[in-house]
């Protein structure tokens, strides 16, 4: 079997987002022609960044579409994020692609709080059932 | 485990002591699938070889003799499932053999050229090795996992196993490609050794959220994460690292690295491995002597590599080397193996005074340090084990699964991503020098996924060609490609492997859809990439496989509907007899229990359902509450006489809340788990609770969801608001509605085609929350643009008067068309003509009509709400504007109008994924799926796979 060279492209319209580290996302795309010509008519190619969810901020770059991929810095751990391909048209940004959200793990420790402990249930899947602790119940860190 | 737990008090001179903690030792065995067939000798095959040599048998020799001694050992180790199928290889354990031969040769001649020199009696110490190992692999007849085995079964290791090939899941695209690796992993496992591991290793200790419900799935009890993954968790792990943790709600324990025992062994600077006296690795005389003296012994006929033959100490930091001395390196076995317990003694015994348990101390390595990197390192495992029986108390040796038997109560925590590797998160297998490959590793988990879904049962040659993709795409999803090409060593190869793999992929699928010809080429690649022979790629479909399922396990459904055709009020009637009868196609034995029908009779077989109706004198209630009431009562009365005339359940399906007092006596009485699917709520009906009779379809609702083990919704925005009003978590599931994409299209004999104008189509009730005001001031600002454009608006409502006045305000008398209600050949006609469809909703729990546009290659602008959500991916299969938003509504409008190939890409795209995620089978698939989580076929499916 002749093993074909990797393809350049898939014909997809896609924009996916991976966690390299808790402040490091890299993005990657792929436009089909259609949509290239669409975009490049309408006016700038912008990458947008959304950190804390849609209501979060957001930063524009201006990549070269046609490098497939970006690295975001500088995002904060434990947040979640997406990203969106679109035009720049007079000022107003334009999505045409959206990411699937992806969330930073945190990279430092969580305050000390109480806790409990839980045995795990017979069935699966069913939430383990709360065991007191044997001195008082809540022991603060 | 039962040893496990003997080890809690292990016998001392007639007495019992109790450890005060636990060391856990973990040793990770992989290796990639390395086979070459084509080829009679193969450089990179020699990596399998080097490990078996100088880690895996001199490893299992070490355990043994601890056995013999009567040592009670206790170790983890992990064998991945490529090392498993190559150590099962006729061909591999034939060139091994050979290897062996080779290498016994070398060390005869080794001992004649070096006679005479201090150098010969290490020549004879290696062959002398090179004898034990040897005959321990003939004794056990090539067969290394039993031996394994046999060790397990002395109650000496705990054997637990990893991903498939070794994927790396945080980098994974989609579920069912990590499930995959996950699954097929445990498979492979559970059919070497007769049942499915207790734990997983993950590769890389790759976590990512999500992962432990994909091991719960499987019956796995823990997994191992480095230690900044779990001191990273919300809330804080109240015992760090020396305790595990349950992660979610699924049951599943995380072990945490411990750093100290880990830095001891790993560091490549302090560690015990670089101690002067040790051998020296890089001296080897595979590059040193003469080529032609070697070349016999050499795996490639051009590249010179390790030959095992190494004749120096480490001695210093400079590349000055002194002759190794076996016997020195034995006493520094031992005094780091003092050493290393020494000091858990110490770190226990600090940990012991602080926390109110007994501590474990988990310390997981790769089993190839051990004597291939390290050389001395078996001996130093064998001389600690020693140590832990015979000289202290202090430490117990467990593994994980036998901790969580002595402390099953643990705290429960959320983890976040992590890893093993530099960086402690995806540096490693994800930067500037591999990050080219996810998006051909991420087409192919797509392609396969869609694959499985076009071809759901493919007969012969393309069931061949779809086994043989899933297998290249498992291999192409090793981390330990990604891997060489960061570190720089040995990256052709893994190029050339991922490219192979990414092509053979490709080519297969092109294969399958190409008519399916199984030739002598794909043949070639079947011996080749042999990995996975029980491999079913339908394990990428709806319910990973269940297919497989024998018959005999199809579940029996009771079912409680009170709408069933031809009684049909809303949507829910026409829900449950697609579901009930795709079901039955599927095997299931359904049963419906349901309200009465004018002119049907109280019994009948509908397309393979048997459905069971009330007498119409059962319900006289005038108040709507005391009505429900009396359904309830008369389908317990069903059931009941099913139950005395022998019929038997599996589970209750409840569809709403209206059946949800039924469900709950019938459950409780036959002793039977329920399904309840939720197809909207009182609460976001009416945007909140405002009188009493709200209230108590609230209450009953919350009730419902209660009771039932798993909840199905048919979108993410009404699981969202499920778990939201009735605090269920984990317990939900989604699954949308199905349609019938082939009654939507115009008949043959009478086509119809696009209007000359280009034409925008609404369908749909006129109420305010399907924004068709908004629709209109968008037809407004497209009109300047499109001067032609028309907008049919087919529906009714109370809200028509107001659309109508619209019209006239904004002026587009002319450009608007209201049909009223349209029947179906006038609808399928109306999507025929249509250029775009438009669905501007502000709410919407699922979006059906979207998706009957769809169906019929109509391209789609959607509001961007509820269940539309998950109908359209926005700028790959039609476009989602926020509620309300006229000007973006126009916009995206107009972009499909003004470029029309970019509109019939999406449409063609949306018409693939209504005919293969839509579609009723698919739909009845992940019914199954769920029926199975609620009634245990998970595991017997695992039993299955184990040959009980």
């Amino acid at each position: 079997m002749e093993i074909p060279d990797l393809p350049t492209g898939y014909g997809d319209n896609t924009v996916v987002l991976l966690v390299q580290t808790p402040r490091v996302v890299y993005a990657y795309w792929e436009i089909t022609p259609a949509a290239w010509h669409t975009l490049k008519r309408r006016g700038v190619f912008t990458l947008r960044f959304w950190e804390g969810g849609g209501g979060g901020a957001h930063r524009d770059v201006y990549p070269d579409l046609r490098a497939g991929n970006w690295y975001f810095r500088d995002v904060k751990p434990g947040v979640s994020c997406f990203c969106e391909i679109g035009c720049t048209e007079q000022g107003v940004f334009y999505p045409f692609l959206r990411s699937a959200p992806v969330t930073t793990p945190f990279d430092t420790a969580a305050p000390a709080e109480g806790y409990e402990l839980v045995a795990p249930a017979c069935e699966e899947g069913a939430p383990g059932a709360a065991l007191p602790l044997p001195s008082s119940g809540v022991f603060q860190a | 485990m039962s040893a496990g737990r003997s080890l809690a008090a292990v016998p001392r001179g007639g007495e019992y002591n109790v450890p005060q903690g636990y060391l856990a030792l973990v040793l990770h065995a992989h290796l990639p699938f390395v086979r070459h067939p084509e080829a009679a000798r193969f450089l990179e095959e020699h990596w399998f070889f080097q490990a078996l040599t100088e880690s895996y048998i001199p490893l299992v020799l070490a355990l043994e003799r601890l056995d013999r001694d009567g040592v009670p050992v206790r170790l983890t180790v992990s064998l991945s499932p490529p090392l498993l199928t190559m150590l099962a290889d006729d061909l591999l354990k034939e060139r091994y053999a050979a290897y062996l031969d080779r290498l016994a040769a070398l060390a005869e001649r080794e001992q004649e050229r070096t006679r005479g020199t201090p150098f010969c009696s290490l020549a004879s110490f290696y062959a002398e090795r090179l004898a034990e190992v040897r005959a321990a692999f003939d004794r056990y007849d090539g067969d290394l996992p039993a031996a394994f085995k046999h060790l397990r079964d002395a109650g000496r290791v705990e054997l637990i196993t990893t991903c498939a090939t070794h994927g790396y899941l945080p980098l994974m695209l989609t579920r069912e490609a990590a499930r995959v690796q996950v699954q097929v992993g445990v498979e492979t496992f559970a059919r070497r050794f007769g049942q499915p591991p207790p734990g997983f290793w993950l590769p890389e200790c790759g976590y990512t959220p999500g992962v432990e419900s994909l091991l719960a799935a499987c019956g796995i009890r823990y997994f191992i994460v480095e230690a900044h993954g779990l001191l990273h968790a919300r809330p804080r792990p109240r015992h760090g690292v020396w305790a595990p943790v349950y992660v979610g709600d699924t049951g599943v324990a995380a072990f945490a690295r411990d750093p100290e025992s880990s830095r001891q062994v790993w560091d490549r600077h302090v560690g015990y491995p670089g101690d002067f006296d040790y051998r020296e690795f890089y001296r080897d005389i595979g590059y040193e002597l003469d080529w032609e003296y070697l070349r016999p012994y050499m795996p490639s006929p051009d590249v010179r590599t390790d030959t095992g033959f190494k004749y120096y100490r480490i001695t210093g930091r400079g590349p000055h080397k002194e002759i190794y001395v076996p016997a020195w390196a034995a006493e520094k076995v031992h005094r780091h193996a003092e050493h290393f317990l020494e000091s858990r003694r110490l770190q226990i015994q600090e940990l012991a005074r602080r926390m109110d348990r007994a501590p474990v101390i988990v310390a997981p390595y790769d089993a190839e340090l051990f004597g291939h990197w390290w050389y001395e390192g078996p001996l130093w495992i064998e001389s600690l084990c020693r140590k832990l029986h015979f000289d202290q108390d202090v430490v117990g040796m467990l593994t994980p699964g036998d901790y969580l038997e002595r402390f099953p109560a643990n705290q429960r925590v959320s983890l976040g991503h992590s890893s093993w590797g530099a960086g402690g998160y995806s540096e490693v297998w994800l930067n500037p020098r591999n990050d080219w490959i996810y998006r051909h590793l991420h087409h192919m988990e797509r392609e396969m996924i869609e694959l499985t879904r076009t071809y759901r049962d493919a007969p012969g040659a393309a069931r061949r060609l779809l086994n043989q993709a899933a297998r290249e795409l498992l291999l192409a999803q090793a981390s330990d490609w990604s891997f060489i090409l960061t570190t720089g060593t040995a990256t052709g190869y893994a190029e050339r492997r991922l490219r192979e793999h990414i092509g053979r992929f490709r080519l297969l699928a092109d294969r399958v859809r190409g008519g399916a010809r199984v030739d002598a080429d794909v043949e070639e690649v079947e011996r080749r990439d042999n990995i996975f022979p029980f491999i079913d790629y339908r394990v990428y479909g709806e319910g990973g496989g269940r297919r497989t399922r024998p018959s005999r396990v199809e579940p029996r459904v009771l079912v409680l509907s009170w709408e069933f055709p031809p009684r049909i009020v809303g949507g829910l009637g026409r829900h449950v007899y697609d579901l009930t009868s795709a079901l039955a196609r599927q095997g299931a034995r359904v049963c419906v229990l349901t309200a009465p029908a004018a002119g049907r009779p109280g019994r009948e077989d509908v397309n393979g359902v048997e459905v069971l109706r009330l007498p119409p004198e059962a319900l006289r209630g005038q108040d709507f509450l005391t009505w429900v009431d009396e359904l309830n009562r008369g389908m317990v009365g069903l059931a009941r006489n099913l139950a005395a005339r022998g019929a038997v359940f599996d589970l209750v399906h409840a569809h709403d809340w209206m059946v949800g007092a039924a469900a709950e006596a019938i459950a409780s009485s036959l002793g039977l788990p329920v399904v309840a699917t939720i197809h909207a709520t009182e609460h976001g009906r009416h945007g909140g609770l405002h009188n009493e009779l709200q209230r108590t379809i609230h209450g009953r609702e919350a009730r419902l969801a209660r009771l039932a083990r798993r909840i199905i919704c048919c979108s993410r925005y009404m699981a969202d608001e499920v778990r939201r009003l009735f605090g269920v978590g984990g317990k939900v599931r989604v699954i949308p509605n199905g349609i019938d994409a082939a009654g939507l299209r115009c008949p043959a004999d009478e086509p119809v085609s696009r209007s000359p104008e280009p034409t925008l189509l609404f369908m749909g009730r006129l109420v305010p929350e399907k924004g068709v005001q908004v629709l209109l001031e968008a037809m407004r600002l497209l009109r300047v643009g499109f001067p032609g454009l028309r907008l049919v608006v087919a529906g009714r409502g109370p809200y028509e008067e107001h659309l109508r006045h619209l019209t006239r305000v904004y002026g587009l008398e002319a450009a608007v068309a209201f049909t009223g209600f349209v029947d179906g050949p006038e609808r399928n006609r109306l999507l025929a003509r249509a250029h775009v469809g438009v669905f501007p909703s502000l709410y919407e729990p699922f979006g059906i009509v979207a998706l009957e546009a769809m169906a019929v290659n109509l391209p789609v602008v959607v509001g961007d709400t509820g269940g539309l959500t998950d109908v359209v991916e926005h700028g790959v299969d039609g476009f989602r504007v926020p509620p309300g938003r006229a000007d973006l509504l126009a916009y995206y409008v107009g972009l499909l109008l003004e470029n029309p190939a970019l509109a019939q890409e999406m449409a063609a795209r949306a018409a693939k994924k209504v005919r293969t995620l839509y579609d009723w089978r698919s739909i009845a698939e992940r019914t199954l799926g769920v029926y199975a989580e609620v009634t245990g076929w998970r595991s017997r499916d695992a039993a299955s796979a184990a040959g009980r």
